[in-house]
């Protein structure tokens, strides 16, 4: 019985292999995500264009790198957000936020979902924005955004800083 | 009519600040470490220079004594020498507390102050005041002398401290100062220290948690002071000792250890092994601190800060041995103990770390107010990876299990009278290994999470689990290769997992939606099987919830299944991930 695992397992080996052949190219991964930096923080602006002028606006917008991953894999995504400022009931203005990305071209995908406040989600290609409204410190109302997606880096990286948000210009 | 108020005394008259330079200490304890190396170095050169090869004789014979007393010598000068440097390093670790203790009662007699200056000044405004107002001032100047007295006996007790820290550090040099002294095997180590070391119950001794938590407790504050300062291997492995207790004892072990291999580094007399235990320490530092820096998610006054619980970066072979909590693991209502898998060594602490944020954040964010630690436990040797032979079987995992179970005994001795809500969670290999922990009715654990398990190892059921089946929570995401590695169904998968797979109906466990968004479209090794604890996903959402007590909460998914007449099936596998979903999978606050 114990020569089973072993026999099989060499598969395994093999597939996990195959899966993490080779540690990513720090410069490439550097790459990879100043591209997907830019273009999160090029897609923020174009919603924020969206967004302004049918009664919100869109201010303070920050972006920040999250470490991902453990164990055989890790990775590094750009998550954008930033602050709409409405007046009117928290779902209304949550509406007006999601119904103005729509004639953008997003398309609401949390319809139908359960969430205990309320809450809009929407796609639009490979980005997803989330819009809610904060549960700690000021009650704001934020959008944020993120693309599919993530980049491998070396196993021996260190995590990012937790708090490495930078400014995104809107204009 | 007069009236006479008695208004209590500013007192004590002044709140003496401990002497001394923690800084300057810390300063002192790296240059002793250092001498300490330089010792060491000359005792290992002597060591290799005993065989000289072709010399024999008589003459060869006196050298070859003369270099192995002076090996053994300088062996043991470096012992002590390095005892000194703890020592030192102690008294400035508490000499930090001190001297905030200290800032601490200065702002409360400034409040003392100003509440005593208020109500003279009232009392003075009040030219016709009534009975009811009297007896207000009475009783504000009641409740004022009852503080003031509560500020006198803290001041007190800090100056004890204060020279109980002096004391100690006296003992160590004393203890130290003459050649024999420096010699012996003893040498740098206070009675006071040597004394309660020797009492039953000691760690090390073979006494169990509950008889070591009981000695700790027997110890006077100078005591326990002392032991740290010269016994912190002891005391930083002691299962039942208080996590505080062991953290200060294991920073000892770190200062002293960065100081001296940097110093053999600098001098390039540095081994291998050293230099793998350096870095190792260099994990271990960064990961502190990113841990004493780390704000609660809830609350941007608090900081939960950081607890290194085990330390021992020399351990199998230079992979090392470590504990890194986030969180105050002596007093936190929910403590989380995380089990890595394959490919972890102490090189990967500030990263486990970094998830172990993840976690508490997670479990805060969605909490229920009360507190809570969370903590990688590297405390046995994870295979090296997918083409290390260890992986292929379970007996890492039984070890590590023993060992996991004996740091879970450590945890609970150490809080007797207050019990943490404790979860386990493993992920992969570590979930076999947390299964082995946990197995059988000996275990003490509140709750179980098994996450991209490849096999839950001698459990063939949840109910086999130590909590019941009603506490063991399957976290898999429908395209991780590894966790579809385990036995499901009647045909099974010729063994090549680690034994049952947890989310299967046969082992019934809770399992809850474990789905992330970047999963890919086929089984991988990549994000699938290490996303679990990543923010703003549903794994990380539904551990939050178990690890705060809410296991009943979770968003539970269908478990899988493997029919006789055809492949196993995932029922999740149809189902759109979620991410950032509220009570799904948001994890974090925004902004």
């Amino acid at each position: 019985m114990r020569l089973l695992p072993l026999r099989l397992l060499l598969a395994l080996a093999l597939a996990v292999g195959l899966g993490s052949c080779g540690d990513p190219d720090p410069e490439q991964a550097a790459d990879d995500l100043a591209s997907m930096k830019q273009a999160v923080n090029a897609e923020l602006r174009d919603m924020a264009a969206a967004i302004t002028g049918t009664g919100l606006a869109v201010e303070r917008a920050q972006g920040r790198v999250e470490s991902e991953g453990m164990s055989t894999y890790r990775a590094e995504d750009y998550k954008a957000s930033a602050v709409v400022v409405g007046e009117g009931a928290e779902g209304e203005q949550v509406d007006q936020a999601a119904t103005a990305l729509e004639d953008a071209g997003w398309k609401r995908t949390s319809d139908g979902l359960d969430a205990s406040e309320p809450w809009a989600q929407l796609e639009r290609d490979d980005f997803r924005t989330t819009i809610g409204w904060t549960k700690v410190g000021e009650r704001e109302l934020v959008l944020t955004l993120d693309q599919e997606g993530e980049v491998e880096v070396p196993q021996d990286s260190e995590p990012v800083e937790r708090d490495n948000s930078e400014d995104i210009p809107l204009d | 009519m007069t009236v006479t108020i008695e208004i209590p005394a500013s007192v004590p008259v002044q709140i003496k600040k401990p002497e001394g330079d923690a800084g300057g200490a810390d300063g002192l304890a790296t240059t002793i470490y250092a001498a300490a190396g330089r010792y060491e170095e000359f005792a290992d050169r002597c060591r290799e220079l005993q065989e000289l090869g072709s010399w024999a004789g008589i003459a060869y014979q006196s050298y070859k004594e003369a270099s192995g007393e002076a090996s053994t010598e300088h062996s043991a000068m470096a012992t002590t020498v390095r005892r000194v440097g703890r020592g030192v390093t102690a008294f400035a670790d508490t000499l930090r507390d001190l001297l905030r203790d200290h800032e601490d009662l200065v702002e409360r007699k400034r409040g003392l102050d100003d509440r005593r200056t208020a109500l003279i000044a009232d009392i003075n405004a009040a030219t016709e005041a009534t009975d009811n107002e009297i007896a207000a001032f009475r009783e504000r100047a009641v409740e004022l002398r009852i503080d003031y007295s509560e500020l006198v006996t803290a001041d007190d007790d800090l100056q004890r401290r204060v020279r109980d820290n002096e004391t100690l550090l006296r003992q160590v040099f004393q203890a130290a100062d003459t050649l024999p002294e420096a010699l012996s095997s003893d040498g740098g180590i206070p009675p006071m220290a040597e004394s309660a070391m020797n009492r039953p119950g000691a760690p090390g001794s073979g006494a169990t948690p509950e008889e070591v938590q009981r000695w700790w407790d027997s110890l006077t504050e100078a005591e326990r002071e002392a032991v740290i300062a010269a016994y912190p291997e002891r005391i930083g492995q002691g299962d039942g000792l208080p996590a505080g207790a062991r953290d200060q004892a294991n920073r000892v072990l770190l200062d002293d250890d960065l100081a001296r291999l940097a110093a053999k580094d600098e001098d390039g007399t540095i081994s291998p092994l050293e230099r793998k235990m350096l870095a190792n320490a260099g994990q271990a530092r960064d990961a502190l601190a990113n841990a004493d820096a780390y704000t609660d998610p809830l609350d941007p006054d608090l900081k939960p800060g950081g607890v290194l619980w085990l330390y021992d970066p020399a351990a199998y072979e230079g992979d090392g041995r470590v504990a890194v909590a986030v969180g105050d693991l002596d007093h936190a209502t929910d403590v989380a103990v995380f089990t890595p898998g394959i490919n972890t060594d102490m090189g990967d602490t500030t990263y486990y770390t970094d998830r172990m944020m993840n976690l508490y954040e997670s479990t805060r964010y969605n909490g229920d107010g009360s507190s809570v630690a969370t903590m990688f436990w590297l405390g046995y040797d994870a295979p090296h990876g997918p083409t290390d032979l260890a992986t292929l079987s379970e007996g890492r995992a039984e070890e590590g299990g023993r060992n996991l179970a004996d740091a879970i005994d450590g945890l609970r001795a150490s809080r007797p009278d207050d019990p943490a809500h404790l979860t386990a969670v493993g992920h992969s290999y570590g979930s076999t290994t947390t299964s082995y922990a946990t197995h059988g009715d000996t275990s003490d654990v509140d709750e179980v999470v098994l996450i991209g398990s490849p096999g839950a190892g001698p459990a063939d059921h949840a109910s086999d689990l130590g909590p019941g089946a009603d506490h063991v929570y399957v976290g898999r995401d429908s395209r991780d290769f590894v966790a579809v590695l385990g036995d499901e169904g009647w045909v099974g998968k010729l063994g090549i997992g680690l034994g049952t797979d947890p989310s299967s109906e046969d082992f019934d466990a809770n399992r809850f939606e474990a789905e992330d968004v970047d999963r890919s479209w086929h089984r991988n090794t990549g994000d699938a099987h290490s996303s679990y604890l990543d923010q703003d996903t549903e794994s990380l959402y539904n551990i939050g919830r178990i690890v705060d007590g809410h296991g009943d909460d979770i968003n539970t998914a269908e478990q899988s299944y493997d029919p006789w007449w055809g492949p196993p099936q995932d029922p999740e596998w149809d189902r759109d991930p979620t991410a950032n979903q509220p009570g799904r999978s948001d994890t974090s606050p925004d902004r």
